[in-house]
């Protein structure tokens, strides 16, 4: 049990993927205009992770290295359609927004790195334990970025249509600058900067 | 014997991709059965609310099915324009598009994309306001890029969607009002 609950939480500190591995920065910076987007993507993402990464650890020893990764792609191109057809049905407008990097989840390092790097050499409690990790580091991270950038670029806090509060003075002439994708390039590097500087998130 | 093992060793990959591919294409063929009809009605209602943006005083709407043409009337019944749907080739893939006319079938209302999967910040920019601006007003037997001596300006770096809008739009819009006129539409 410790092993697992330790690969979980590596997930999201030591391995996080976003502000350790830095991989996946493009959805990253691309959908953190907004909270909403943050949790679809999160969301999207994590389904994806935690179904290929279960499957592919099932499948491993049937599967030559030969033909790996076919195999993985295969996988996870078929929970990425899953994923996007469905929100394309039920949830329209998240579905707008996010747009392309929905399907754009195919070719996430994230995902293929954790099927290869992980889920084919591990027991299926373990990858269920890192894909639930790494996608809760990735959501940390995106809600993170979202946060500050919707903050200072709108002024106002909303959540799914409900304003949750505004920023008074900043919400009439907010710094737009950070909504356009420079602001996320500079969101990210500050961040980064800092976890680094007060040694909290330390790779390995 | 050792040939024959080697044979079915090397088979063995092969098979396996085929039986995965052939696992993943079901699951695709059964959900999609079952979102498809969702996603249809989706489109449809943001249809029929972007049409309604565009036609403000729109009181009716009668669709022509076998044109796919909606004539738009007000209270009194008398025609205001005509909307199409409009569906050009992209950089990324389709460009949805609804364009409305006013009733003189000839000056554009409006243009409003529905769907596309262009690139985000190039070709995606066909659905700004500015853009779509560009085209209201003007007439269609006119309807060019500025670069062919037209008057819509193209998105930089977006050659490829910006005339995919605007030739789809031409070519579909004079093809559908030369069909309403031959059979005689209001």
């Amino acid at each position: 049990m410790g092993r697992v609950l330790e690969t979980f939480i590596n997930g999201i500190t030591k391995s996080n993927p976003t502000f350790i591995l830095l991989l996946g920065l493009c959805p990253t910076l691309a959908v953190s205009t907004s909270l909403d987007n943050a949790i679809g993507m999160t969301a999207a993402v994590m389904f994806v992770l935690i179904a290929s990464n279960i499957t592919v650890s099932i499948i491993k020893k049937f599967v030559p290295s030969m033909v790996r990764i076919p195999t993985f792609i295969v996988i996870i191109a078929t929970f990425v359609t899953i994923t996007d057809l469905s929100m394309q049905a039920y949830l329209p407008s998240l579905s707008q927004s996010l747009g392309i990097f929905v399907p754009l989840i195919v070719v996430n390092c994230i995902i293929l790195g954790r099927a290869e790097a992980f889920a084919s050499k591990n027991s299926v409690k373990d990858s269920f334990a890192d894909a639930l990790g790494i996608g809760l580091g990735f959501g940390v991270a995106i809600f993170i970025v979202s946060f500050i950038r919707q903050l200072l670029g709108t002024g106002e806090m909303s959540l799914f249509s409900w304003v949750l509060f505004k920023v008074p003075g900043l919400s009439d002439n907010p710094m737009a600058i950070f909504i356009l994708p420079m602001g996320a390039f500079l969101v990210i590097a500050f961040l980064l900067a800092m976890f680094r500087y007060m040694g909290v998130m330390e790779g390995e | 014997m050792t040939e024959k093992r080697n044979g079915a060793k090397e088979f063995y990959p092969v098979l396996l991709v085929t039986m995965i591919v052939t696992l993943s294409m079901t699951a695709l063929i059964i959900v999609n059965s079952i979102t498809l009809p969702l996603i249809e009605e989706n489109r449809k209602a943001v249809f029929n609310e972007k049409l309604a943006e565009m036609f403000g005083e729109m009181d009716d709407s009668e669709h022509l099915e076998e044109l796919d043409v909606y004539i738009v009337k007000d209270g009194a019944g008398d025609v205001v324009g005509y909307a199409f749907t409009v569906i050009g080739s992209g950089y990324g893939g389709d460009i949805d598009m609804l364009v409305g006319i006013e009733s003189d079938m000839a000056t554009i209302r409006g243009l409003s994309v529905i769907t596309h999967s262009e690139t985000p910040g190039l070709g995606a920019k066909i659905t700004e306001p500015w853009f779509q601006e560009q085209f209201q007003g003007k007439d269609i037997n006119a309807l060019a890029l500025s670069v062919n001596g037209g008057d819509i300006d193209a998105i930089s770096g977006a050659t490829i969607s910006s005339s995919a809008v605007v030739d789809a739009v031409k070519e579909t819009v004079l093809a559908k009002i030369a069909e309403l006129q031959s059979e005689g539409v209001p």
